[in-house]
């Protein structure tokens, strides 16, 4: 069912169910985020993308765009309203005073204008700010199941995000959606080496194609592409340029004849 | 009228027009001069390869049946239907590279920061203008054109490059929709 609401004094029309973050893609409406990726589920572990929302009475009261599904017809969002702008700079103060050493973060609070936290506690040199995308992404999108979540880590003060280096494939995904670049792949002499929060490491042997014998792929990651795809992966054993090159191979020998 | 990419390997120079339009055309600004100062540089969705001494543009040739979109854990890749492109989704791509390593023909790539895929989206923004591919219209020796069917047919007959034919005739489907 699709339903009226107003965002921003802007009135458009989405499902039942979208959420607000969705449901301004393709709006000039921005709402910054920095746990969400809309290739795994939203979790607002952040709490960056807020906005206020308002009830049939009236009231209004700040949510994750993220999460926060679209259900009234008529609903008003604000996204830059002042109380919006208040609780970004809030979670970005804490998010800084946890990370100061994260860039992004920086940049976000003086596009905010975020008063710089006086003394910054705690240093974290792995500049991880726990938003857990990377254990969604192994986990739920890829099913690796090699960096996992537990929540009730946190209460112990405990790091809650858990790696465990020999389930890693190798695929990289991890270091791809970590927003604060902190989860690191490097190929070096055949080998993929992964580091996580510059704590744990793997190092992966990759596999060489079989027509140019350049390392091209980590066995884990290939198998998991012929274990997804229906029927045979040809021409899986050789690198994407040898594959390419072979597939018209026969073109320019026609060619030439 | 249907038109689809045609590529004649033997008029290919190797002079990568076909890259440069192909990265600028899909820039945040759309223009050189201003693609060259954005702050993620864009990159083309095709290469150009030598094999033996004879350059090649590869193209991503919408297959039918996609292994890329098969082995997509988040649906990022999808076809939306039989003789449409394959499009990839950027803001649901993780940068896995199992679409990477899947493809048959070995087009695809992560972008230089090993974030996303790149893919060949046939410019179907620019086929909604009325334009053709950029690659197509960038090629200066005709190596890559934007042909209707019928005129690649009596071509080609029965010729050697049906089977590359046949892939590419897949996509004529969606450049007739999005031509009118």
């Amino acid at each position: 069912m699709a339903l009226r609401i107003t965002i921003d004094g802007r009135e458009i029309r989405v499902e039942t169910g979208t959420t607000i973050l969705e449901a301004v893609e393709g709006l000039d409406i921005h709402i910054p985020t920095l746990c969400y990726h809309g290739g795994a589920r939203p979790y607002r572990a952040c709490q960056i993308c807020r906005v206020e929302i308002e009830d049939e009475q009236g009231r209004r009261r700040v949510a994750s765009a993220c999460t926060m599904p679209v259900r009234r017809e008529g609903q008003q969002v604000y996204t830059r309203s002042e109380a919006v702008l208040e609780a970004r700079r809030e979670a970005l103060q804490s998010l800084l005073a946890s990370h100061p050493k994260v860039d992004w973060l920086w940049e976000m609070a003086e596009e905010l204008g975020v008063a710089i936290p006086e003394s910054p506690v705690g240093p974290a040199p792995e500049g991880c700010i726990l938003c857990g995308l990377c254990a969604r992404t192994c986990s739920e999108v890829l099913g690796i199941e090699a960096i996992t979540y537990d929540r009730h880590a946190l209460g112990d003060g405990e790091l809650p995000l858990r790696v465990d280096p020999s389930a890693c494939i190798g695929c990289g995904a991890c270091a791809a959606v970590c927003p604060t670049g902190v989860i690191k792949q490097d190929d070096r002499d055949g080998w993929r080496q992964m580091e996580w929060w510059g704590m744990e490491r793997a190092e992966i042997e990759l596999q060489r194609c079989a027509g140019c014998g350049e390392y091209f792929a980590s066995p884990g990651a290939l198998a998991q592409a012929r274990k997804r795809v229906r029927g045979s992966l040809p021409m899986s054993d050789f690198c994407p340029t040898c594959r390419a090159l072979a597939a018209r191979q026969k073109l320019t020998l026609e060619i030439r004849t | 009228m249907e038109r689809t990419i045609y590529v004649e390997p033997e008029r290919c120079l190797g002079c990568s027009s076909c890259e440069l339009a192909c990265a600028v055309a899909h820039s945040q600004s759309g223009e050189l001069f201003q693609a060259i100062r954005e702050n993620l540089l864009s990159e083309p969705r095709l290469q150009v390869e030598v094999v033996g001494d004879q350059p090649l543009p590869l193209h991503c040739l919408h297959c039918e049946d996609a292994p890329c979109v098969q082995v997509c854990p988040t649906e990022a890749m999808a076809k939306t239907g039989p003789g449409e492109p394959v499009i990839c989704d950027r803001e649901r791509c993780v940068g896995c590279s199992l679409c990477v390593l899947a493809c048959p023909y070995g087009v695809l790539r992560l972008d230089r920061g090993g974030k996303k895929v790149l893919k060949c989206d046939l410019c179907i923004g620019r086929l909604g203008q009325g334009l053709e591919p950029a690659c197509a219209e960038a090629c200066p020796s005709s190596a890559i054109q934007f042909l209707p069917l019928e005129e690649i047919d009596q071509r080609e007959g029965d010729g050697w490059r049906k089977e590359f034919l046949i892939v590419y005739r897949g996509q004529a489907a969606l450049i007739s929709q999005a031509g009118g």
